[in-house]
């Protein structure tokens, strides 16, 4: 009489082989799998849509790691409230191709054209523009593009948005990697 | 890392339920091997997951509740909301015992003889359990390990705090687990070797389960910084006296005192009164002396973690060897008397 | 041979136990991860004023271009409630003074004011005339939204560390539980709790996770109000606890004080109470010395380490502890230590859990003796208080 019946002992083998990989598996690599209707691509149209239309509770809902931007506070100035609109009104957003996703992690390529303000403030200054009112009126030649690309992550329900520093210095219209004048 | 495996159309698959699934399918091929290989059908094997499942759960998460009452907020909580708390492990243990031994009741197998076909098994699920502690933030230890070089696994485990910071712990769970591979082994190895043993009851291989994790657990419990220490909701008074050791560890020493009786009193039955016996009384005695005081509240008031887990594990492994010692004896006493056990007989 | 029980039962039954246990299999892959009941630590989520930033763009240009001398703007920080996590304190703003030098301290204390800390009249615990343990030197940490002193005076005979704290905004005076969740299971070592608050200084609180009784008030939210009867009370009014409000301020209930939860609940939406600490009793009120002849916990009549918060006025506070040192034993009842603690300019003071858990830390270490043999061995709690500096936290403009 066997102690050890072959097929059991055997499976039990498996299985303990099977945990030991799994066990492996979860932490080289995280999450292993997403199936989900919730596309990156969209998340990052929706932020921008949202910026663009003024609503930045809508917008601050896709970003995974800011609760504000402070876009919601009123500026003090009229100069400051021209500013901010301008910053909206310039900024463009174009999709470079589609998200490429890892696990949990996507990451979207995009072309993010702003308003630069450190550009405004050096024409302001050497002469080339009066005032802010004057200098927004051409706008369209204070206005810089740059490359970024963003990277998401999947929080259960739908994909946000990890804000990194490149992308917070394009939205408050500075050049990313130069930061704040 | 993240806890989540897959994300599959709103529902969410954690990595640490994965593990303990597969460890519960171990548990079963195992038991089933052992139980099978004794020329039995599945039947009893196949009824005890459910059973040992929801019994085991059922007292694992009462215990949990009973211990963090206000974590959940109410009874019903603890029961209908999965996604918060934890199950005490001794309570898992006990409930699965429980479940044997209904089976027994029922008529349906030997309680004794499916134990001893299950105590390896449930090794290698408490081994499990314990890795799945990677993935949630269970079974750390409040041990800070500040030595880069053991700042790795087995003995070390990175965790980040709220602001950020990386602070390394001792591996509390890797400890546990590797120990619970160690005792499967043991096991195996005891359930084996009986074989030249004609006549033997059953029950022996869950015994030194018991013992073996009772052993294991006084030590890797005491390291951990959300063990629930006793405590009375009646009675309260006997808090200032208790509150400073673990519900684990008191299972631990209560299961390790049945295993130690039973041999002792059993063998004074087969084989009167000897000089071992006694002994081994005292040396339990000295065991929580030495395990308790010297090391469970010394190492509460003073932090000397390596002296006091060394006597502690030290005296631990005493108790381990003296345990197994103690059942030998009480084999010896029996082959002495030349009385036969009065189990069935062994095939 | 096989053993002695029923025969295998129909294959019907084995199949309906394959079924159970694969649904049992099922149940354990969607519900069965134990998290030990927390969230796990979450940091802040951050938050920038980009309209500060555009508006600072128009500050530099109407400056640079009318030649207008910049309007004088005092910025007013303050740390949001909801976040667990405080800004990181500025290294350069830490300072040791040796303790035969007090009187250096002064210096401190003018920078202070300039800052708007401290008023010019306004009183401190500090006194440079007192007599100053020597086993450590005066430690502080100063910025423009928070004072902090740590000091050690030879009290009766009995060394006594202090820690004087004025803050610029209530929210820098803060409650941490261990995994920012009440009923965590969790304890953790002071220092780490320190660490991952941003904390400037952390003093241990009432260890509430040690017993079930006595109020609990958790960021607003009522979580512990227990009804059963215990001692002839209450359980909820066997102490006397102590409610912080939004504004920093101090409110106790009394000793066998009866209300409803619904009272108690109106009452703190009411006062705007933050949080509470459990212990007690209430060492002073109104400047003098209470003396209690009973009380459940604290073991008041023994002599032992001893640890308590006063307030001096708003935004100013006083936390003491009493501890063995070398030579010099804490054997302190609470009467004597409401006695000594009065001799400081507190307006009210309450009693904290003492013995191994009385514990200050500051910077990266214990400032105290922790109990038991002199030494620094921390015992794992579930909770404290901390100041935190609000430099980094929200920025609001004040013009004058």
């Amino acid at each position: 009489m066997r102690k050890i019946h072959a097929i059991w002992g055997a499976a039990a083998g498996v299985f303990v082989l099977a945990g030991v990989i799994l066990c492996a598996l979860g932490l080289r690599h995280g999450v292993l799998l997403v199936k989900t209707d919730h596309d990156p691509s969209r998340t990052v149209g929706e932020f921008f849509g949202a910026l663009a239309a003024d609503e930045p509770e809508t917008a601050y809902g896709c970003l995974s790691n800011y609760k504000t931007l402070g876009l919601e506070n009123v500026p003090r100035t009229e100069d400051g409230a021209m500013l901010l609109n301008a910053l909206r009104d310039n900024r463009r957003c174009t999709l470079l191709g589609a998200a490429q996703r890892h696990g949990d992690t996507a990451r979207q390529s995009i072309r993010l054209r702003f308003l630069d303000l450190d550009a405004l403030e050096t024409s302001i200054l050497s002469g080339q523009f009066a005032d802010i009112p004057s200098a927004l009126d051409d706008a369209e030649t204070l206005c810089a593009e740059a490359e970024l690309t963003l990277t998401l992550r999947f929080d259960g329900e739908s994909w946000k948005i990890v804000m990194d520093q490149a992308l917070l210095d394009a939205i408050q219209g500075h050049t990313p990697g130069e930061g704040a004048a | 890392m993240n806890a989540i495996a897959i994300y599959w159309l709103g529902a969410e698959i954690r990595w640490s339920a994965v593990i303990i699934t597969v460890g519960i399918l171990a548990c079963l091929c195992m038991t089933m091997a052992l139980y099978r290989g004794r020329g039995h059908g599945g039947a009893a094997v196949w009824m005890l997951l459910p059973l040992g499942f929801i019994l085991g759960l059922f007292l694992g998460r009462l215990l949990h509740w009973y211990f963090n009452t206000e974590l959940y907020g109410s009874f019903a909580r603890a029961f209908t909301d999965f996604s918060l708390g934890s199950y005490v492990l001794p309570g898992v243990v006990l409930g699965i015992w429980l479940a044997a031994g209904l089976e027994g009741r029922m008529g349906l197998c030997s309680r004794d003889e499916l134990l001893d076909c299950l105590a390896p098994g449930l090794c290698l699920l408490i081994l499990f359990t314990r890795l799945s502690a990677f993935f949630d933030n269970t079974c750390r230890s409040r041990i800070l390990i500040e030595s880069p070089a053991w700042q790795r696994l087995p003995f070390a485990v990175s965790t980040a705090d709220a602001a950020g910071n990386v602070v390394w712990r001792f591996a509390s769970f890797m400890t546990e687990a590797i120990c619970m591979g160690l005792i499967f082994e043991l096991l195996l190895w005891f359930y084996l070797q009986r074989r030249s043993t004609p006549r033997e009851p059953w029950g022996h291989t869950w015994r030194m389960f018991l013992l073996w994790f009772a052993a294991e657990t006084v030590v890797t419990d005491s390291t951990r910084y959300d063990s629930p220490l006793m405590h009375f909701h009646i009675f309260s008074s006997l808090n200032a006296y208790s509150s400073f050791i673990s519900f684990a560890q008191i299972f631990a020493a209560v299961t390790a005192l049945y295993v130690v009786l039973y041999y002792t009193v059993r063998s004074i039955r087969a084989g009167g009164m000897k000089l071992w016996q006694p002994a081994a009384w005292v040396m339990f005695a000295l065991f929580l002396y030495t395990a308790g005081y010297l090391g469970e509240y010394k190492v509460q008031r003073t932090n000397m973690y390596l002296r006091c887990y060394l006597i502690q594990s030290l005296s631990c492994l005493v108790l381990a060897v003296m345990g197994y010692l103690v059942y030998l004896g009480w084999e010896r006493s029996l082959s002495r008397r030349g009385k036969k056990p009065k189990n069935e007989v062994y095939e | 041979m096989k053993g002695k029980h029923s025969a295998e039962p129909p294959w019907i039954f084995s199949l309906c136990m394959i079924i159970s246990s694969l649904l049992c299999l099922v149940w354990a892959l969607l519900q069965l991860h134990p998290s030990s009941g927390v969230s796990g630590q979450s940091a802040n989520s951050r938050s920038v004023n980009t309209v500060a930033e555009v508006e600072a763009v128009v500050q530099r240009l109407t400056s640079a271009l009318e030649g207008a001398q910049p309007e004088v703007v005092r910025i007013h920080y303050s740390i949001p409630e909801e976040d667990t996590v405080a800004p990181p304190p500025l290294e350069t703003c830490y300072g040791t003074i040796p303790w035969d030098q007090p009187e250096l301290v002064l210096e401190v204390l003018d920078q202070a004011r300039e800052y708007g800390l401290l008023g010019e009249d306004e009183t401190v615990a500090f006194d440079v005339n007192a007599e100053f343990s020597d086993d450590r030197d005066i430690e502080y940490y100063l910025d423009e939204t928070i004072l902090t002193l740590c000091w050690k005076e030879i009290v009766d005979n009995r060394v006594c560390s202090f820690v004087e704290v004025k803050i610029a905004d209530a929210s820098q005076f803060r409650r941490k539980f261990a995994d920012d969740t009440f009923g965590s299971p969790n304890r953790y070592y002071s220092t780490e709790m320190h660490k991952s608050t941003n904390a400037v200084v952390t003093m241990n609180a009432d260890f509430y996770q040690h017993r079930d009784f006595g109020i609990v008030v958790y960021q607003r939210q009522l979580r512990r109000f227990p009804l059963e009867p215990s001692q002839g009370m209450h359980k909820y009014n066997v102490l006397e606890n102590c409610f912080v409000t939004a504004q920093g301020d101090f409110l106790y209930t009394e000793l066998g004080q009866e209300f409803t939860q619904e009272e108690l609940e109106a009452w703190i939406a009411e006062n705007d109470i933050l949080f509470s600490i459990s212990f007690g009793p209430v060492l002073v009120k109104d400047g003098q010395p209470r003396q209690i002849d009973r009380y459940l916990v604290g073991e008041i009549m023994g002599g032992y380490v001893r640890a308590g918060i006063g307030q001096m006025g708003p935004l100013h506070y006083l936390y003491m502890c009493v501890s063995n040192a070398p030579h010099r034993v804490a054997d302190w009842t609470v009467n004597q230590f409401a006695n000594a603690f009065a001799r400081k300019p507190v307006q009210s003071a309450y009693c904290l859990d003492g013995g191994q858990t009385a514990e200050i830390v500051f910077r990266d270490g214990t400032y105290n003796y922790i109990e038991y043999m002199f030494n620094t061995n921390e015992r794992p709690v579930s909770d404290n208080i901390y100041f935190a500096t609000a430099i980094g936290g929200v920025e609001t403009e004040v013009r004058e």
